[in-house]
């Protein structure tokens, strides 16, 4: 290389050295004159290929890419023109910046040659430095556009790629500006709605759906996926329910928004039919329930008069069997004694059943009884002066702790400590029996206890006993087997619960737990 | 002397009933005459057909409360708007210890309470003595 490289030259070499080379067609039938071109052209480090006539120059032209072609205008044969021609008929080479060579200046040649598509004449002797400068123009224009071109198909690219992706998303999936207007969509979207693709890009998204928004603020737009239940349209105008979740993101075109699309028409018919379904069932609860209630109001009323009308014919049985004992006494023998006798203790005991059974059924009736401050203590002394008798017969020891002061229906409670030390006194072991009265707090309830030394109950059996009519024991032990299912009734209308502990031969204890707050 | 023979009017359709009480009364040695009703329509028709200065006018009346539901609480609220009986006791009897009931009976124009016990005798002491002392007869 010459010692005068000029800034430019070295501009031109730096560029040459940072990218690829491209090809330059020198065309001259004058050897020399190929020579001194390629030495002036050698510095910008490009490919040079020489042609020698304007045939030969054709030829190249069908296998290469110039970014310039210098066409000498004077050859023999064909000449630059003709070869110039020639070379932009061709598709391949119809862009190519052809710089012509010429050795005297006439305008019809210039108006000819730029006619022909040249972009430049040079006028021999050529000027090394304006040679270089203006083909290292076209040769950076060359790279530039081959830049171009690279950028672009890697956009093509990247698109595919990016279009692969929204083709296989399992929904249909929309791109948008923050304007809402459609830049991407894939086909699910195209068919969801009804367009063709073409129809579609363009669109804005609220004429597909009606309440699309961009995602509103920051954070709705960093959470990145919102769910929404909305209606879209179709192109027919047909309403259908969807379900979208939008996506925002930057890019080099601003905001762009995915929104992705999934017909929710089945899910909404599924919840249509599950709502369906949910209302016929709780009709038929309610129903259920009625019917219940009806049942339950009538056999409420049959035991009601049940317990009533039969305590006039019991009483009957039992007056005049006792008014036929009274008056033919002395003519009866023993075997009849013996058998009025059965029918006055039947008709007692069909008393006693019968006044149980009022007594249980006005425990369980809602309504007369008022909620007050009730002191258990007192209640507890009261129940014990009631059994006295049995008390001192049994030569029992009811011990009672301090009890609380409570929200309660004194009756009810009185009912309760009533009967379940009487159980106590009723079923006892061999041993005098000893009572124990007991009461904690816990976890808002007052639990109560009443344990007793007696015969206790047979594990099978504690679930049945605070059933009506549950007697576990023959007429050994006399009662009604109502007194437990009082006890139950009771504590359910004092909206607590019973239950009992119990080792067979070992004594029972029963609870009951009581809400602390009273009524709830 | 003859016995004072007093006017009573049971309305009772418990035969064996009827019987007791008539026995009650004998045994508490009072005479009587019975004017006896076995359904609620027979007894307000008596009871409505009583005028005043009536010598038939009952100086008692016994009222079963044990009658088909409701219905004995119509015969007392006709005997207490007949102005004829105004001075007549009016006594309920029946078997029932539910408050309920008393409550009723008494808030219709009963003005006493006759209960029936089970036991034989405790029936012909409770209600003789209460029948006698209604009608001053004790």
């Amino acid at each position: 290389m010459s010692s005068d490289v000029s800034p430019l030259s070295m501009q031109l070499t730096q560029l040459a050295t940072d990218c690829e080379q491209v090809k330059i067609l020198l065309v001259d039938d004058d050897r020399d004159n190929l020579l001194a071109l390629q030495a002036v052209l050698e510095p910008l480090r490009q490919e040079l290929m020489l042609a020698a006539s304007g045939l030969d120059a054709l030829r190249l032209c069908l296998d290469n890419e110039f970014a310039a072609i210098l066409l000498d205008v004077r050859m023999p044969g064909m000449d630059g023109f003709e070869a110039a021609e020639l070379i932009r008929s061709r598709k391949r080479s119809r862009h190519t910046p052809i710089l012509f060579l010429t050795g005297y200046r006439s305008d019809e040649q210039l108006f000819r040659g730029y006619d022909l598509g040249a972009v430049d004449f040079l006028f021999k002797p050529i000027v090394p430095e304006i040679l270089q400068s203006k083909v290292a123009v076209f040769v950076e224009l060359c790279r530039s556009e081959l830049l171009l071109r690279r950028q672009a198909e890697a956009l093509a690219r990247t698109e595919q790629k990016f279009r692969a992706v929204l083709e296989a998303a399992p929904d249909a999936m929309v791109i948008t500006g923050d304007d809402g207007i459609i830049r991407l969509a894939n086909s699910r979207a195209d068919a969801l709605f009804g367009y063709t693709r073409e129809e579609i890009i363009g669109l804005d998204i609220n004429s597909l759906i009606p309440e699309w928004k961009p995602p509103e603020d920051d954070s709705d737009a960093f959470s990145g996926l919102v769910e929404r239940r909305l209606s879209a349209t179709r192109k027919s105008g047909e309403s259908f329910p969807i379900q979208i979740t939008r996506s925002p993101f930057e890019s080099d075109e601003g905001l762009l928004i995915t929104t992705a699309i999934r017909d929710a028409t089945e899910q909404v018919e599924a919840e249509q039919r599950i709502r369906r379904i949910n209302q016929e069932l709780e009709r038929r609860v309610a129903e259920r329930t009625a019917d219940l209630t009806r049942s339950n109001e009538a056999l409420r009323q049959f035991a009601w008069a049940a317990s009533h009308d039969l305590q006039e014919p019991a009483r009957m049985v039992m007056t005049y069997s006792q008014w036929m004992a009274k008056s033919a006494g002395a003519k009866l023998d023993s075997q009849e004694t013996d058998m009025l006798k059965c029918v006055q203790d039947n008709a007692t005991r069909l008393q006693t059943l019968l006044a149980a059974l009022r007594q249980y059924i006005y425990i369980s009736e809602s309504g007369d009884q008022n909620w007050s401050s009730v002191d258990c203590n007192i209640v507890v002394r009261t129940a014990i002066s009631h059994l006295e008798g049995r008390i001192s017969e049994t030569s029992a020891t009811v011990e009672c702790d301090p009890l609380p002061t409570v929200q309660s229906i004194e009756i009810l409670l009185l009912q309760l400590f009533q009967n379940l030390i009487g159980n106590a006194l009723k079923y006892r072991s061999g041993e005098n029996p000893h009572v124990h009265i007991r009461a904690e707090a816990n976890n808002g309830s007052w639990i109560f206890s009443i344990r007793d030394n007696g015969i206790g109950i047979e594990p099978e059996y504690l679930e049945y006993i605070f059933g009506v009519f549950k007697r576990l024991h023959g007429r050994h032990y006399s009662g009604t087997g109502i007194g437990l299912a009082i006890c139950k009734a009771a504590v359910d209308r004092l909206g607590g619960r019973i239950w009992v502990e119990s080792n067979f031969g070992n004594g029972s204890t029963f609870y009951f737990a009581v809400p602390q707050g009273g009524p709830q | 002397v003859t016995p004072r023979v007093y006017r009573i009017l049971l309305i009772e359709d418990n035969p064996g009933d009827v019987v007791l009480i008539e026995e009650a009364l004998r045994s508490r040695g009072l005479s009587y005459r019975l004017t006896h009703c076995e359904t609620v329509d027979g007894a307000v028709r008596t009871v409505d057909g009583y005028r005043a200065n009536d010598g038939e006018i009952p100086e008692l009346l016994l009222l079963d409360y044990n009658l088909p539901r409701g219905e004995a609480r119509s015969v007392l609220i006709a005997a207490s708007n007949n102005p004829a009986l105004a001075r007549v006791p009016k006594a309920v009897i029946t078997s029932s210890v539910a408050p309920r009931d008393r409550d009723d009976a008494l808030k219709n124009g009963a003005d006493s309470f006759i209960y029936k016990p089970a036991d034989l005798d405790a029936f012909l002491d409770e209600v003789g003595s209460k029948i006698a002392s209604l009608l001053g007869a004790d």
